[in-house]
């Protein structure tokens, strides 16, 4: 159309525009006389008006603002992002792009990914999506990919986690399905995850190929917990159509629409059982090479997924055919109930393997098995214990006969309680036997034939090894080598013949009849193990310059050195336990030194090559020895942070782990007889009780609790006397409140993490405490209410503890950097006590603050400078230097509380082993003592407003064990 | 050293007197800008789900122009090369977004309706260039009201201001320019040829 036409038309069209329509027809048989084409651009025109154009209607923005969002800044190498440098794009996908980058801090590598801004544009569902991330990440699962990290910059929401060197399952599946072995291998691990995720309250929502990494080591790891939350609609209803799952108005299809579970794709309610039906699909697509459910379009897909049932997979044993059907069946009912059963079938099935094919699989391996609690007979193993330990101080007659009559002294553990052998019952009861005359041993070690007991010790100021012959009348340890230094790793030789032992850096043996001791070799680490032919050690070297630790083997005469792996900062491998056929070393190792996750590792002494021993994960090891027959490892291990030490058996190759003990006591320094049947390990008890002083009668401290298996720490008192303390079952470490006369115990804080520090506000309304439950075990601190409701996190950073609240109830000031409690890097902060912007309060190493009674000052230990030693100082709360210093113990123990009456401040003092409350005058002059112990320590202490003193006392002890038919 | 905000005035002075060269500057400054804006209001959860352009070029303009500059008062006008920079922007995502989602040899991802949703949006926005560009050819005036309008977001009274021209007339002239782009985009250009 050309310009003068346009207008012609133009000019019309708006003059007809401006009659009332039913005028209009008439208006262009006038207008448009004779020239019928004029007129039907007219009408075409006007009926174009009429429709209206939906584009033109909104703005370009809006309708771009889609596109442009999700165009995500493109990272280029070299670009930092917060203390990131990007090194390059791994990948990119539906939920974002990931790039490689340089956490320049730590000098790791991590994997960085950048949520799609149509993810993150709930704040509500944002934040569950965090807490889920980081829920799942802290559960500190091998097969739970770590989250370092989630932030936000300029709108940008990021998330660190740890790099995986490897490929998703979907670039696996590409090259065609798995064989069974590998498809056992990878779901077992993956259903583990799952199961810890499971147990944890965390659903996944969105289990695919995608979601799965292969580690190049054999390790699996599922990422994306969480992430399912961000694309979740708000509002569910159930039976909403189908259509409405697919959360159009986000601008994102949620998850696959492949792997969604039934109850998913009608928009109904999800649980762990939804899981289980993804699960299925890609255990089935990892067998089958294809997917079991198929669709042109997603209503297909679903109406598949809904009604067909998949074609029955070809060339897999019917055994695992059904335990895939079973996963997937329509009816969340009729599936699998818990990840748990199904992960039992897998292993199962894998084990099995061998009879695989026959058909000869238990069928009812596919039921739900039954806890079986009618083999085991919870009791307190301590009480028993102790029971035995005064039948050896009665009867100092003949040990032989002692020992022999001891070891009958059946003691059924409480296997019921460990998750690890639902299925399995012991197969002989557990008897331990407490040896006498042991209570000075650095290390003990039993002779393989059984025979000796050998034990390093300082007696009387000599250093040596000190050997007691069981079974015979002498209980007695007789020196058999004395030792100019400190000795450690004791190990007899396979004859039982001859002891190795460390001591200055240098290898020695002695016969256990006596005699010289004679140096094998010279440099060498003190955590070693030796060969089985006894030609070989093996230990892990720290090399200074750059902490990389070196698992190192060494031909006994010196030679031959030869690195077989290394580890650097924050991996970390130790505890090097040489196998019984030589082949491998096992070797506890962590990947990240923060929060102390560890596990088994092995290498093969002939290629270094790595073997993952199990999927299970710890919290520290202390011990590992390998059962004499090869068939698997003890080790001593805790399972969480603040839990006992308990020992741990791992078979090898399954990696089966199974709880041996089951108590709250610490256990360590395994070594073991020939046959396997006996076992040997150290026992360290804490038992701490809590002490009353009152004001009228400072000598008469009595006790208000009676000596318990756990440590109560910082207590407090609130503002109407009671007393708050934590309590740690299980490693769950809560914080409790009870009566000041020990009475009506209450537990506050919900399992969730480690609780401790409580203090009370001054109005009692809030205690303010640290906790770790939402940051992947760095501390933070909390606020809920005294009853224990309404938890709320008030800082966001990590190493933030000891939290007191201001006495006018506005602030909590608490201490924030490094992760010990009592590290030079700390600093004074607060925070209102509803949370906010925290303060710095002081720029120099300082900690454990308290408030004076009228809330002006606060006493805290202080460093002037990183160099000086601690000193107790008194700071204005409005900030500025200290106003008073005064000289402290050389290791002050927290936390320094103001008498009542805010004329001294009070802390606890420590020398040789016993502790006592000292106070030191503001006015000045020396500290007084306030109490008169003769022995134990104390762990906290805290004074009520009438002027009562409560103070935890701890003592410790320790024992040898034997422990027989624990297999 | 010249702040950013300095940067964009003198470029958009230097355009508005006819420097070509100062557009190609602009645009990757607008760019990022918009950008970044977008993704923070894409953020927020749209109750409404609208977004204010002229909101959001308003915040891009107090961010990238500098107050104090005496030469560049006129806030309208800024908006009038808003528009014209929000339409090469947003047109040559749409153009390199369709390009990746559709184009040589890129697999169609299926099952994610949003996505068709998106890469409709994008072909939507593409043929409205188009179709802009021949209105240009035949009525400038009416292609400068949508560009106003749809792009820079700017009210009647706001358009009339930059056009001179009384707001009757915007409506009027925005009407009949609406009518005659979704006739040229629904594939019946008024008056075939």
């Amino acid at each position: 159309m050309d310009v003068q036409r346009w207008q012609q038309v133009d000019k019309i069209f708006q003059a007809a525009l401006e009659r009332e329509p039913g005028e209009r027809a008439a208006f262009l048989d006038e207008a448009c006389w004779g020239d019928p084409q004029l007129r039907s651009q007219i009408e075409a025109m006007l009926s174009s008006d009429e429709q209206g154009c939906d584009l033109l209607e909104g703005n370009a923005f809006e309708a771009a603002a889609d596109l442009l969002a999700e165009d995500q800044p493109e990272l280029a190498a070299g670009e930092r992002v917060g203390h990131y440098s990007v090194l390059g794009l791994l990948g990119a996908g539906g939920m974002g792009e990931v790039y490689l980058a340089e956490d320049t801090r730590l000098g790791r590598k991590v994997a960085l990914k950048l949520l799609p801004a149509s993810y993150t544009r709930s704040e509500s569902r944002l934040r569950r999506f965090q807490q889920e991330a980081r829920a799942a990440s802290a559960l500190n699962h091998p097969n739970i990919l770590t989250i370092h990290d989630i932030w936000e910059i300029e709108g940008q929401h990021l998330i660190a986690t740890e790099y995986i060197e490897g490929e998703t399952l979907r670039q696996r599946l590409k090259r065609g399905k798995l064989s069974r072995e590998e498809t056992l291998d990878l779901s077992i691990q993956v259903a583990s995850a799952l199961w810890a995720a499971h147990q944890a309250g965390i659903v996944h929502r969105d289990i695919k190929p995608e979601n799965i990494m292969l580690r190049r080591d054999g390790y699996v790891k599922v990422l994306d917990f969480g992430l399912a939350k961000l694309t979740e609609q708000k509002e569910r209803t159930p039976h909403a159509r189908v259509a409405d799952n697919l959360d159009l108005s986000s601008g994102l299809v949620m998850g696959t629409v492949r792997y969604m579970s039934p109850e998913q794709a009608r928009g109904q309610p999800v649980d762990p059982r939804s899981d289980i039906f993804s699960f299925g699909v890609v255990l089935y697509e990892m067998l089958a090479g294809r997917a079991p459910f198929a669709g042109e379009t997603a209503s297909e897909l679903v109406a598949a997924i809904l009604k067909k049932e998949p074609p029955p997979l070809s060339g897999v044993p019917d055994e695992l055919q059904r335990l895939v059907s079973r996963a997937l069946r329509k009816k969340k009912e009729e599936r699998y109930q818990a990840i748990q059963d199904l992960l039992d079938d897998l292993k199962a099935l894998r084990e099995n393997k061998a009879i695989m094919g026959g058909g000869k699989m238990a069928a009812q391996s596919a039921e739900p098995s039954a806890l079986s609690t009618t083999d085991t007979m919870p009791i307190s193993t301590a009480s028993t214990i102790t029971s035995i330990v005064s039948g050896i101080k009665r009867y100092k007659t003949s040990a032989a006969f002692i020992l022999a009559s001891l070891v009958v002294v059946a003691i059924g553990l409480t296997f019921g309680l460990s998750r690890f052998n639902r299925q399995r019952t012991p197969s002989n009861q557990m008897r331990i036997a407490r040896l006498p005359n042991m209570d000075k041993a650095d290390e003990v070690a039993i002779s393989p034939d059984g025979k000796y007991i050998a034990q390093t010790a300082r007696n009387a100021g000599q250093y040596g090894i000190w050997l007691v012959e069981l079974w015979t009348d002498n209980s007695v340890p007789v020196l058999i080598s004395p030792a100019k230094n400190f000795v450690s790793g004791l190990t007899f030789s396979k004859d039982s013949e001859k002891i190795f032992y460390v001591s200055d850096r240098a290898l020695y043996q002695v016969s256990v009849r006596g005699g010289d001791a004679t140096k094998v070799m010279a440099d060498v680490d003190d955590s070693l193990s030796i060969a089985p032919d006894e030609q070989q050690v093996a230990f892990v070297r720290t090399r200074d310059s750059d902490h990389e630790m070196a698992l190192t083997i060494v031909n006994v005469d010196g030679s031959g050195e030869r690195v077989l792996a290394t580890r650097k900062g924050p991996e970390f491998i130790g505890l090097p336990a040489w196998s019984p056929d030589g082949k491998l070393i096992a070797c506890s190792f962590g990947l990240n030194a923060s929060n102390r996750t560890e596990s088994l590792i092995a290498f093969e002494v002939a290629t270094g090559q790595e073997k993952q021993i199990t999927t299970q994960r710890w919290q520290g090891f202390t011990s590992v020895a390998w059962l004499p027959d090869g068939s698997g490892l003890v080790a001593a291990a805790k399972e969480t942070f603040g839990g006992p030490t308990q020992i741990w058996q791992v078979s090898y190759p399954d990696g089966e782990v199974r709880r041996i003990t089951n108590d709250l006591e610490n256990y360590g320094n395994l070594s073991l007889t020939a046959d396997g049947k006996t076992l040997v390990a150290f026992q360290l008890a804490r038992r701490s009780s809590l002490w009353v002083t009152p004001k009228e009668n400072p000598s008469g401290a009595r006790p208000i609790t009676s000596s318990e298996r756990m440590v109560y720490r910082a207590v407090s008192f609130t503002p109407d006397g009671r007393i708050l303390y934590p309590f740690s079952v299980n490693g769950n470490q809560n914080i409790w409140i009870m009566n000041a006369d020990g009475t009506n115990p209450k537990q506050l804080t919900a399992d969730a993490g480690v609780n401790v520090l409580a203090r009370p506000s001054p109005d009692g309304r809030y205690i303010v405490f640290a906790s770790n439950r939402a940051n992947q075990g760095a501390f933070n601190i909390w606020r809920m209410d005294i009853d224990g409701s309404n938890p709320i996190q008030l800082t966001y950073g990590s190493g933030e503890s000891g939290p007191a609240c201001s006495p006018d109830g506005l602030w909590v000031v608490y201490s924030k950097g490094g992760p010990e409690v009592l590290n030079a890097q700390k600093t004074l902060w607060k925070v209102p006590i509803d949370g906010g912007e925290p303060v710095q309060v002081t720029n120099t190493p300082s900690n454990g603050a308290a408030f004076s009674p009228d809330g002006t000052l606060i006493a805290c230990w202080y460093k002037q400078d990183a160099a000086s030693p601690w000193q107790l100082a008194i700071i204005p709360f409005t900030g500025g230097p200290p106003i008073k210093l005064f000289n402290a113990p050389r290791v002050p123990i927290l936390w320094p509380r103001w008498t009542p009456d805010g004329q001294a401040i009070s802390y606890i003092y420590t020398s040789e082993g016993v502790s006592n409350i000292w106070s030191q005058p503001i006015s000045g002059g020396p500290p007084q003592p306030v109490t008169q112990f003769t022995s134990e320590e104390i762990e906290g202490f805290d004074w009520s407003r009438d002027g009562t003193l409560i103070c935890s006392r701890l003592h410790s002890t320790q024992d040898v064990l034997l422990i027989t038919d624990f297999r | 050293m010249p702040s950013q905000s300095d940067e964009v005035t003198q470029l958009l002075i230097r355009w508005s007197k006819g420097d070509k060269a100062a557009l190609d500057e602009l645009i990757p400054i607008v760019y990022a800008e918009l950008k970044k804006l977008a993704r923070r209001y894409m953020g927020r959860e749209r109750l409404d789900h609208t977004l204010q352009t002229s909101a959001l070029i308003n915040e891009a303009y107090l961010k990238l122009i500098d107050n104090r500059s005496t030469e560049w008062q006129n806030r309208s006008h800024f908006f009038a090369v808003a528009a014209q920079i929000m339409r090469h922007i947003l047109i040559d995502h749409a153009r390199s977004y369709r390009y990746a989602k559709r184009g040589a040899g890129a697999e169609k991802v299926p099952l994610d309706e949003a996505e068709d949703l998106r890469i409709h949006r994008a072909e939507e926005l593409v043929a409205l260039d188009e179709a802009l560009k021949q209105l240009e050819a035949v009525d400038p005036r009416k292609s400068r009201i949508i560009e106003l309008r749809f792009f820079g977001g700017l009210t009647v009274e706001e358009t009339a201001e930059v056009m001179g021209l009384s707001p009757v007339t915007v409506m009027r002239e925005w009407r009949a320019a609406k009518a005659w782009l979704h006739q040229a985009m629904t594939g019946k250009e008024p008056a075939q040829k």
